[in-house]
Parts: C-alpha cells; sequence; structure tokens
C-alpha cells in the first residue's frame, strides 16, 4: 500500500489538515500579546521556562529528527544515537553557560538581536560585525528556510497530491500569516503545541511499536539476527562517532536557537528550562531512534521504502501501525515539524533585514516609533516569506548546496565568537569579524576539498578555526589603556542612545 | 547486547541526570551574582 493512501480517508484528511491550520489560530491568538518590535522579535522577553524550554528544542532540528535521524537508525542501528547525544549534551550547558548569560547582557543592554548584541559589546560604531553578521546569516538562514519550504512542499505533495508550486506557496502562506500576526509569539507558541503533537509521534509511537514486537529484548534479538552491527553502538568507525558528536558544537551558533534564550523573562529560570529541555531532547531523539529500530525490523529491505529512501521509514511505519485518525496526526505532525524549523529560522532573517540592516545600518540616523518598527517587521517577514519562496522554486541547486554549509557555516562563524565573547574580556570586534569569516571559510574548503581524505565534519576544524582566529587577531588588536578609557568616555557620553 | 542496553537505555537516563545535576552546581553563589550585576550594569552603559 502507497504510504500516503490513508489520507484519501476523510477522517484522516480532516485532522490533517487540522494540524496544517492550527498554527493561524495561534497567531491570532498571538496578535494580541504583539504591541512592539521587541514583542515581535524576542516575545517582550516574557516568555516562561516552558515556552522557551520546548520552542528551543522543537524549533533545532524536530524535522531532522522525525526524517533524518530514524532514517539513520534504520540503517545504522543503534549507533544512531551519537547523533543525538552530543548536541543533546552541547544544549543542556548552552542554556545555562551561554543562555544564561547572553539573556542578561541584551537584557541589560535592549538588544533584540545577536548582532545588536555583539555591536553594543564591542561599541562597533562602524558596523562591522553587524555587516559581516547579517551577510552570512541572511545567505545561510534564507537558503535554510527555503530548503525547508521545499520539504515541507513534498511533505504536501505526497500527502494530497498536489504540484509542487501549489504547495510551496501553500506551505509558505500557512507559515508567513501567522507570523505577520503573532512573530516570535506565535512562532513559540506554536512550538509548544507542535512539541505536543510529536509527543504522539516520537513517544506512543515508538512505545506502541515496541509492546507490538514483542518487548525490548525481542528487537534486539531480531536485530542481531539481521546484522549483529545494528546492536553494538560502538560498531561505528571512530572518526564517525567523533563527527556524530561533533555535531553538538554547532548549536551555539544558530541564531534561531540562541534568541529563544534571549526571551526568557528570567536568565536565571535557563536552569530550570535547561532540565525539561534535555528531558525533551532525550525522550523525541530516543524515540526517533527507536522508530527506525522498529522500523528496520517490520520493514527490513530499503528497496520497499517509497523512493528506496531510509529517511521515509517514520510515514512507512506509522501507515503500516496506525488508523486513519493517528495517521493524519502524525503525517501532519511531520509538516508541523517541518514548519517549526523554517518559522523560527524566517524571523530571524526578517529581524536580520529590518533590524540590522534596515534600522540600524541604512536608516541608523532616524528614529522611528514602536509602531512604524512593528510595521516594519511585519512586511519584512512576508517579503523574506517571498524571498524563500522564489529560491526554493527557482534556484534549487543553488539553494541544496548552500543547506550542505549551513549548519557548519552558522555554527562555526557564531558559536565560539558567542562564547567568547560573553567569558573573555579580551575580545575585540576585529576578533569577532576575523572569527566569523574564518570560521564560514574553513567550513566550506574542508567539506569543499578536506573531508574526503580526513573523513572529519567539516564543523570540528571550522569551530577551532575560528576560536583561534578570534583569540589571535584580539591579541594583536586590543587597545591600550588610554584608548579605552577614552572609548569608555565616549560611550558613557552617549548614554540613553540604545543599541 | 550490554551495548544496545548502554546506548538505548543508560545512556538516557545519564542524560538527564546529568541535567539535574548541572541544574544544582549552575546555582550563582552571591559573589557571583554581585559580579554578574556590576557587569550589567556595565552593560546597560553601553
Amino acid at each position: 500500500m502507497p504510504i500516503y493512501e490513508k489520507l484519501t480517508d476523510p477522517l484522516a484528511f480532516i485532522v490533517f489538515v487540522l494540524t496544517l491550520s492550527l498554527p493561524v489560530l495561534i497567531g491570532f491568538i498571538a496578535m494580541k500579546r504583539t504591541k512592539n518590535q521587541s514583542d515581535f522579535f524576542v516575545g517582550g522577553r516574557a516568555m516562561n521556562k516552558f515556552v522557551v524550554a520546548l520552542s528551543a528544542v522543537s524549533s533545532g532540528r524536530s524535522a531532522w529528527l522525525v526524517l533524518g535521524v530514524s532514517g539513520m537508525a534504520y540503517v545504522r542501528g543503534v549507533g544512531a544515537v551519537w547523533a543525538v547525544a552530543g548536541y543533546i549534551l552541547a544544549e543542556l550547558f548552552q542554556f545555562i553557560y551561554v543562555g544564561r548569560k547572553l539573556r542578561t547582557r541584551t537584557g541589560a543592554m535592549g538588544s533584540i538581536t545577536l548582532l545588536d548584541y555583539f555591536e553594543s559589546r564591542y561599541r562597533d560604531r562602524g558596523h562591522l560585525i553587524r555587516i559581516i553578521g547579517a551577510v552570512i546569516i541572511a545567505i545561510f538562514l534564507t537558503a535554510y528556510v527555503a530548503a525547508q519550504f521545499n520539504a515541507g512542499a513534498k511533505s504536501l505533495n505526497a500527502a494530497l497530491n498536489i504540484p509542487i508550486l501549489p504547495a510551496l506557496v501553500i506551505s509558505a502562506v500557512l507559515i508567513v500569516i501567522y507570523m505577520m500576526l503573532g512573530g516570535y509569539i506565535a512562532v513559540a507558541y506554536n512550538d509548544v503545541v507542535r512539541a505536543v503533537i510529536m509527543l504522539i509521534g516520537l513517544v506512543i509511537f515508538p512505545i506502541y511499536g515496541l509492546i507490538k514486537i514483542g518487548g525490548f529484548n525481542r528487537l534486539m534479538e531480531i536485530l542481531a539476527g539481521l546484522n549483529p552491527a545494528l546492536i553494538d553502538p560502538f560498531s561505528l568507525a571512530v572518526g564517525v562517532i567523533i563527527g556524530f558528536l561533533g555535531i553538538g558544537l554547532g548549536s551555539p551558533g544558530q541564531p534561531h536557537i540562541v534568541v529563544r534564550y534571549m526571551s526568557i523573562d528570567d536568565p536565571e529560570k535557563l536552569r530550570s528550562a535547561a532540565v525539561i529541555g534535555t528531558a525533551w531532547n532525550v525522550v523525541m531523539a530516543w524515540g526517533a531512534v527507536f522508530i527506525g529500530l522498529l522500523g528496520r525490523v517490520v520493514i527490513p529491505s530499503v528497496d520497499t521504502l517509497p523512493g528506496k529512501d531510509p529517511e521515509t521509514i517514520y510515514l512507512a511505519l506509522s501507515s503500516n501501525y496506525f488508523g486513519p485518525l493517528l495517521y493524519g496526526l502524525l503525517v501532519g505532525g511531520i509538516f508541523a515539524a517541518i514548519l517549526s524549523t523554517a518559522d523560527s529560522q524566517l524571523l530571524v532573517v526578517a529581524s536580520t533585514f529590518v533590524r540590522d540592516i534596515y534600522e540600524k545600518t541604512i536608516k541608523k540616523n532616524t528614529t522611528p516609533d514602536e509602531v512604524q518598527k512593528l510595521k516594519w517587521g511585519r512586511w519584512v517577514v512576508l517579503f523574506s516569506g517571498i524571498l524563500a519562496l522564489v529560491l526554493a522554486y527557482f534556484a534549487q541547486q543553488y539553494i541544496f548546496w548552500l543547506v550542505l554549509f549551513a549548519w557548519g557555516g552558522l555554527g562555526a562563524s557564531f558559536g565560539p565568537t558567542l562564547i567568547l565573547s560573553l567569558y573573555w574580556k579580551g575580545t575585540t570586534k576585529y576578533g569577532i569579524a576575523a572569527g566569523m569569516i574564518t570560521g564560514t571559510a574553513i567550513t566550506i574548503a574542508w567539506k569543499l576539498w578536506l573531508k574526503t581524505p580526513t573523513g572529519i565534519y567539516e564543523l570540528i576544524p571550522a569551530f577551532f578555526g575560528s576560536a583561534l582566529t578570534v583569540i589571535i587577531v584580539s591579541l594583536f588588536t586590543r587597545e591600550g589603556p588610554a584608548k579605552h578609557a577614552q572609548n569608555t568616555k565616549r560611550t558613557k557620553n552617549k548614554a540613553g542612545k540604545p543599541a | 547486547m550490554f551495548g544496545a542496553i548502554f546506548a538505548l537505555i543508560i545512556l538516557p537516563v545519564l542524560i538527564i541526570g546529568m541535567s539535574v545535576v548541572v541544574f544544582f552546581v549552575s546555582r550563582e553563589t552571591p559573589e557571583e551574582k554581585g559580579k554578574q550585576e556590576r557587569e550589567e550594569k556595565n552593560d546597560a552603559d553601553l
């Protein structure tokens, strides 16, 4: 049976469509709370710890978990846990040791975006860091959003047999409507609703499968019968395990994840958010691994999967196990997972265009009121959505190429620079700018020319290369005490003017 | 089999346990809080 055949059932179809349209309703509710630019881009720094924890986790990688990790576990077996363990540990420490400090400092500085923070932190009146950072974010994240639109369109195409172009338009319109209405608040609340849908998809689903198959031991016995390496987590090459664990190095540099920490109402609550987020991360990740393992037992040959693609195992298995109601919800859940990553990224793209490029660089000598700035935010969300849509349709090859570098490029450009800026007073704006450029450059060069011969994931050398560059350049460009005092005096004279 | 039990059952429990430990050890001491407040004041001047 084709995996989407059940969506022709009216009940499954209705549940699927309701799952898709729920975010728009949440957008209308969130609109009432969105009064200014800070509300629109960081939820007015008033989000509670549950929303921040679930939103940071959902927006980070829910689509990758549902499709990518389950597919990886299907092919590689138990060893897939290394792909999730690295980033979960990284995010645990990130919540507290990056998030808490960043939230405190951005709150005091009045910074709305990551680049606002860098500019204020280094008193960068020439906008050097803002311009370099904005270019990196605009290129990588716009490509990312376009790729998510494509993934959403492919799901719609497969689910409802809608041609790709209308499916792309529907994906983009669904996101842009609720984002224009409620901005960050709509995105964060939608992430929470999606987390509940994911609870069914990644918790109840594998538990049901385990019971059906005869329990954990039985699952292991069958997998070992298929191939003993499937139940040995150390059967992977050391380089592969290090590469998997290295995925976590990218987390602190993802602007759409980091902005979540900036939105919490009290920085101290990020400690509790870390526990909630880690537990949720673990539950989702191991749920995805179990789905892949169960899939390998139920559908042992990849040749029988749609398109012979292991990443369709979640759909194939849910189609195998469930009736129309749950199946409609689970298919809707995949689409929701894709959107939850896309909307968070699109909001960062919009904040980069409106705040970092237009307001702070092009129109820096004007002082628009809050209503005007909120209006800009809404229009730029529409503009960014259309831009990503056009790229998704007309530049698929180019988008695919850029997305290959996106996670590593963003992670290596912003991760080390952010951490060093928070923990080392000796960093300078030139060090940070050089670190951003180096992180991007090493990611691209390593991926193109050195990944195959060395077998090392590009993010690892790029991350440490960027950190080293920040340190070396900062040491060479440090201000003497006299210049520092002069700069501090000049800045204090300008007190009252926000970043 | 032990490898699978470690990876699928023990490891996730260890990670969640670690998050609880980090929660307790990351509480700010009065000295750190004072330092933080001074940094905040400094940042607010930027």
